[in-house]
């Protein structure tokens, strides 16, 4: 899997965020309750981890490692985020309040949220260049966006069921995920 | 003074009852020594961030109160990276992304905003061990079942026997989401008895 | 408002500052003891695949699938080789040692380094036991998977439900094999 193709397609599917990697998990099941929100909630975070993890590239490879920093990296990646969350949230509420009005809540979210993050360690851990930094980013919001929509329209129809009492809301949830991650694994082994 | 260390452990589980930290808890709960190491690591650091900010809270003015916690909190995890990498490299190589990204584990800035920036040091402290006596527990519920019936084994032991068809989903991502789904029905069960009785 | 702006920059500075200097006071008294422990490690796992271990040159990587190599010499003459090479397996690449010997043109032993294999199943292929086929078989052919029990001297047993990882494994030590060939073996250097 070197090549950008395989890194699109693990990053979707084999390696998907939620289903394998198990990051951002607090914001995928908080907000896929309704499919509204969960739709809000993906466009914030792609465009986010965009953005973000273009700009830790350019933090690590122009600021940390001419001068050997590489250690701070942890550090400086989630000032850089937070720093690039507030901005990007002043930015649209000047620039386009009707989009600010559909992410805005979620975005002071995203701070915390450790997909971000994790992207862009994982971007730096795997040696990946420019490009490919991107491609994983695009992909990963892609298997994020597929899996938190498809999520919330399961939550959506288990609202209606009768179950029992202890199962209900975030145990389903749970056991929903795990059948939805068992389909994700059906696709590794793919080159 | 007690009740601030023993509240964490099961009144106010940060796994189980407050639902923060799910992330890592599926992650690293594929063995228990996995579990053990990660609850060592983020008792750690919650223990030092909560006693920093509590030491530093009234310098730190509220508007800008969320910046100065995060970067408390990256520098803490910072050095607990080299510790771990220097001396338990084996664990650090198993818990990989999840040691940085304690960073962002919503029960660490949780405790700093909830707890440590009105209260004293000592009692922050406490609070910190409670909270990750508590995450350690839950995060051991859900890998004993994980380790045993998707291995086998426990501790890297075997303790079943031999003729034991390991279920490897168990150890998979989809038997964390599956564990972890049965080991909430099974708290939230519990607590609607203990309601019920009351 | 100028002067509060400045009060909290100042405020958020200083704890930068200190936090900065701290984590580098870390780094400085952690980093020996990493560079010395990821140094004898590696060291061990050399001697793992290379048990008549000596001198250690780097040559250059041929590239392929192989990512390093290391001539090893006893008394001023090479007596092995160790190949590090990163062949795909099921999950991702899988990172792996291959020590071989002058000595008889053999292989000495594997070591799989790293990898995200599926636990259980190919995860199996860490285990000394399956790696222990590799060792003394010899290099005139190139080594094959089989699912049955290995007959042929070049022939590997599979782990069972895991064929295309022991496939990864295999073609990553026959690219090793094959820069060997070309390179090391009789008497080349």
């Amino acid at each position: 899997m070197h090549s950008t193709f395989g890194i699109l397609f693990s990053s979707i599917f084999v390696s998907n965020i939620i289903l394998s990697r198990f990051l951002g998990m607090c914001s995928f099941l908080g907000v896929s309750k309704n499919f509204k929100n969960s739709v809000g909630m993906s466009a914030a975070v792609s465009f986010v981890m965009l953005l973000a993890s273009m700009l830790s590239y350019a933090c690590y490879h122009l600021l940390l490692v001419p001068y050997h920093l590489e250690y701070l990296k942890t550090l400086v990646f989630i000032l850089a985020i937070a720093t690039l969350v507030q901005l990007v949230e002043m930015f649209m509420k000047k620039a386009m309040p009707s989009l600010h009005k559909a992410m805005g809540i979620y975005l002071p979210l995203i701070t915390t949220n450790c997909a971000i993050l994790g992207i862009a360690l994982i971007n730096v851990e795997s040696n990946y260049n420019f490009i490919d930094s991107c491609v994983n980013s695009i992909g990963t919001s892609i298997g994020y966006t597929m899996a938190i929509l498809l999520f919330s329209c399961i939550r959506e129809r288990l609202d209606e069921k009768a179950l029992p009492k202890c199962l209900q809301n975030l145990p389903i949830a749970l056991i929903t995920a795990s059948c939805m991650s068992i389909s994700m694994m059906g696709m590794s082994g793919i080159h | 003074m007690l009740h601030e260390l023993t509240k964490g452990i099961i009144k106010e589980n940060p796994l189980f009852v407050q639902l923060l930290g799910v992330c890592p808890s599926l992650a690293t709960s594929t063995s228990m020594t996995n579990a053990i190491g990660m609850g060592c690591a983020f008792t750690f650091v919650l223990f030092f961030t909560n006693m920093i900010i509590a030491a530093i809270r009234k310098l730190i003015p509220d508007q800008i109160h969320i910046p100065c916690y995060i970067v408390v909190i990256a520098s803490v995890v910072t050095v607990l990276e080299m510790l771990m990498n220097a001396f338990v490299p084996a664990l650090y190589a198993a818990l990989g992304v999840f040691v940085p990204l304690i960073v962002v584990n919503c029960i660490v800035l949780g405790r700093a905003e909830a707890f440590a920036c009105d209260h004293g040091i000592i009692d922050s402290a406490l609070d910190a061990i409670g909270m990750g006596i508590g995450y350690s527990f839950a995060l051991c519920c859900i890998a004993f079942f994980r380790e045993l019936v998707g291995a086998g084994k426990l501790f890297d032991h075997a303790v079943l026997p031999a003729s034991y068809q390991p279920v490897l989903i168990f150890i998979l991502p989809a038997g964390a989401f599956l564990t972890m789904g049965f080991v909430f029905a099974a708290v939230n069960y519990f607590k609607e008895r203990g309601a019920h009785n009351a | 408002m100028s002067n509060l702006f400045v009060k909290y920059t100042g405020i958020l500075a200083v704890i930068c500052g200190v936090s900065v200097g701290l984590v580098a006071a870390a780094n400085e008294g952690t980093k020996d003891t990493i560079a010395k422990k990821h140094e004898a490690d590696t060291r061990a796992a050399y001697k793992v695949v290379l048990p008549e271990l000596g001198d250690l040159k780097k040559l250059p990587a041929p590239g392929g699938l192989i990512t390093d190599v290391q001539q090893s010499s006893k008394n001023g003459k090479p007596n092995g080789y160790i190949y590090t090479v990163t062949p795909s397996g099921y999950g991702g690449k899988v990172t792996l040692m291959v020590g071989i010997s002058k000595d008889g043109d053999k292989i000495t032993g594997i070591k799989v380094m790293n990898h995200s294999e599926t636990p259980g199943l190919g995860a199996k292929s860490t285990e000394p036991a399956w790696q222990a086929q590799f060792k003394g078989k010899p290099l005139k052919d190139a080594l094959v998977v089989t699912k049955q029990e290995a007959g042929k001297p070049n022939e590997i047993k599979a782990i069972t439900a895991a064929t295309i990882t022991s496939r990864a494994v295999v073609t990553g030590v026959n690219a090793a094999r094959e820069d060997y060939m070309k390179n090391h073996a009789n008497g080349k250097d």
